[in-house]
C-alpha cells in the first residue's frame, strides 16, 4: 500500500508548486512512473483522487506514463528490460517487506534503486550496469486554469 | 519535472524535534558503533529516538545492536522501521543482509532519497543518522532535506591522518551551514593494568577548535559485547564515555556550539 504515500508526495508537491502562482484549479497532472517501483497503478489513480479533495486538485484529470526499465552494462555493452531478469530477480530477493494489511511486497516497490542488489547483467554476469530507465516517480506536467481566466 | 520525494522526505521528519548527524571524514573510525550506541543512549535519557543507518555500502547498525535478523513492514504512511525495544531503526542490511549494492552518482543520490522520502519515523526526540564517511552523496542529501533541524557530531580517532580529513568535512559542514555540536575522539586511549595509554600519542583534538564532547577509550570488551549479543551497555569503559557524551548533547543541544 505504498501507493498512498507516493500519491500524497504528488500532490504536496503539485500544491506546493501553485502556491502564489495565481493558479485557480489544477485541470490535469500528467506523472511519469518508473516501472521498477512496481506500482499498483488503480490504487495510486484512487489515492490521488482522494487526496486532492477538497484542495486545487480536486476533479483534476491524472495520466501515468510508465516508463520501462531499461538497464546497459558498462562492461559489455548488452541492454535489457526488466522482463528479462524479472524471474531471477524474484529468486534473487530473499527478503520481502510485509505490508500492515496482510501482503508481501519486493523491496523494490519502495526503494527501486535496489535493483543493483538483485540483478547483474545477462550476458556477462557484471554488476557495472546503468539504469538508464525506469526508476522513480516524478510529475512532469500540469495544466491549470489561472485565476484570471 | 518535479521530484515528489522533496515533499515525502521533509513529511517523513515533520514530528522529529533534532536530527543528529553522525559523521566522519574516514572510514574505520568507529562511527557506525558510536553512532547507534550514542542512539541507544539517549533512549535510555528516555527519549524517543529513531538511528537511520544511511551506509548504502556498508550497512552496520544491525550487527552493533544485534537485529540483524529483524525485517521492515510496509503501510500507507511508507516503510515502518524496525522497532527494538523503543528504538526504531532503518538499515539496508534488514532488505539486502551481505548482498553488495553497487549503486553510483546519480543512483546512489535517488536511492538516499528514496529511503528519507520514504520512511515513516512518527514523533521522534532524535533522529541520529549514522552517515557513511567522507563527503559524498549521503551527507549532501542529508543536509539538504533534513539541515535546518541538524546538528553535527563529529568522529574521529586520534591519527593524525583522521584529524586532517575531519577539518574538510568540518569546513564542508560550516559551508552548509550546518550547526557543529563537537568531536567525539574515539580510540583515544586504552587502560592497562590501570594506566592510560595514549596509543596514538599525545591527543590532538582540540586543535580543530571545535568542542571535544567526549574522548572513548579502545574498549577491549566491546567486540566480544557486539558478538555475544550482550550488547554495547556490557562494554563498561566504552559505555559510560558515550553516556556522558549522550547527556552533554541531550542538556546542551541549544547551547552547544563549536
Amino acid at each position: 500500500m505504498h501507493e498512498w504515500s507516493i500519491a500524497e508526495g504528488v500532490v504536496r508537491t503539485v500544491l506546493a508548486y501553485t502556491e502564489g502562482r495565481g493558479i485557480a484549479r489544477v485541470e490535469e497532472v500528467v506523472v511519469s512512473i518508473g516501472e521498477l517501483s512496481q506500482l499498483d497503478l488503480d490504487i495510486v489513480r484512487e489515492a490521488l483522487n482522494m487526496l486532492s479533495n477538497g484542495t486545487l486538485l480536486e476533479g483534476a484529470r491524472f495520466v501515468f506514463v510508465v516508463e520501462r526499465a531499461r538497464f546497459k552494462c558498462t562492461k559489455c555493452g548488452a541492454t535489457w528490460g526488466f522482463d528479462e531478469v524479472r524471474e531471477s530477480v524474484e529468486k534473487g530477493v530473499g527478503v520481502r517487506v510485509s505490508d500492515t494489511e496482510g501482503g508481501e511486497d519486493l523491496p523494490l516497490h519502495y526503494l527501486p534503486e535496489l535493483i543493483y542488489a538483485y540483478t547483474k547483467c545477462p550476458r556477462c554476469g557484471s554488476r557495472d550496469f546503468e539504469v538508464t530507465g525506469g526508476l522513480g516517480v516524478k510529475v512532469v506536467r500540469l495544466k491549470v486554469v489561472k485565476d484570471n481566466d | 519535472m518535479i521530484d515528489h520525494r522533496y515533499a515525502m522526505a521533509r513529511k517523513s521528519v515533520s514530528a522529529v524535534d533534532r536530527v543528529l548527524l553522525v559523521c566522519s571524514g574516514k572510514g574505520g573510525v568507529g562511527k557506525s558503533v558510536i553512532a547507534s550506541s550514542l542512539a541507544l543512549a539517549l533512549k535510555d535519557l528516555g527519549r524517543a529516538v529513531g538511528l537511520l543507518d544511511l551506509d548504502v555500502h556498508g550497512p552496520s547498525a544491525p550487527l552493533v545492536l544485534g537485529s540483524g535478523e529483524a525485517r521492515l513492514s510496509g503501510g500507507r504512511e511508507g516503510l515502518y522501521p524496525v522497532d527494538l525495544d523503543g528504538l526504531k531503526v532503518f538499515s539496508l542490511h534488514y532488505y539486502i543482509e551481505d548482498k553488495p549494492v553497487p549503486v553510483r552518482g546519480a543512483v546512489k543520490e535517488s536511492l538516499v532519497l528514496s529511503i528519507l522520502a520514504e520512511l515513516a519515523w512518527g514523533r521522534l526526540d532524535y533522529l541520529v543518522v549514522d552517515e557513511p564517511p567522507g563527503t559524498g552523496d549521503e551527507i549532501m542529501i542529508t543536509i539538504r532535506v533534513l539541515g535546518d533541524k541538524a546538528g553535527a557530531v563529529l568522529v574521529t580517532t586520534p591519527s593524525v591522518l583522521s584529524l586532517s580529513v575531519v577539518r574538510r568535512l568540518l569546513a564542508l559542514l560550516r559551508d552548509e551551514g550546518v550547526r557543529i555540536l563537537g568531536l567525539v575522539e574515539n580510540m583515544s586511549y586504552l587502560v592497562y593494568k590501570g594506566e592510560i595509554v595514549e596509543l596514538f600519542g599525545r591527543s590532538r583534538a582540540e586543535e580543530l577548535g571545535v568542542r571535544v564532547l567526549g574522548r572513548v577509550p579502545l574498549d577491549p570488551s566491546l567486540d566480544e559485547a557486539i558478538v555475544s549479543g550482550a550488547g554495547v551497555r556490557s562494554a563498561k569503559l566504552f559505555w559510560s564515555a558515550v553516556q556522558e557524551i549522550a547527556l552533554k548533547i541531550d542538556r546542551g543541544w541549544e547551547q552547544l556550539k563549536a
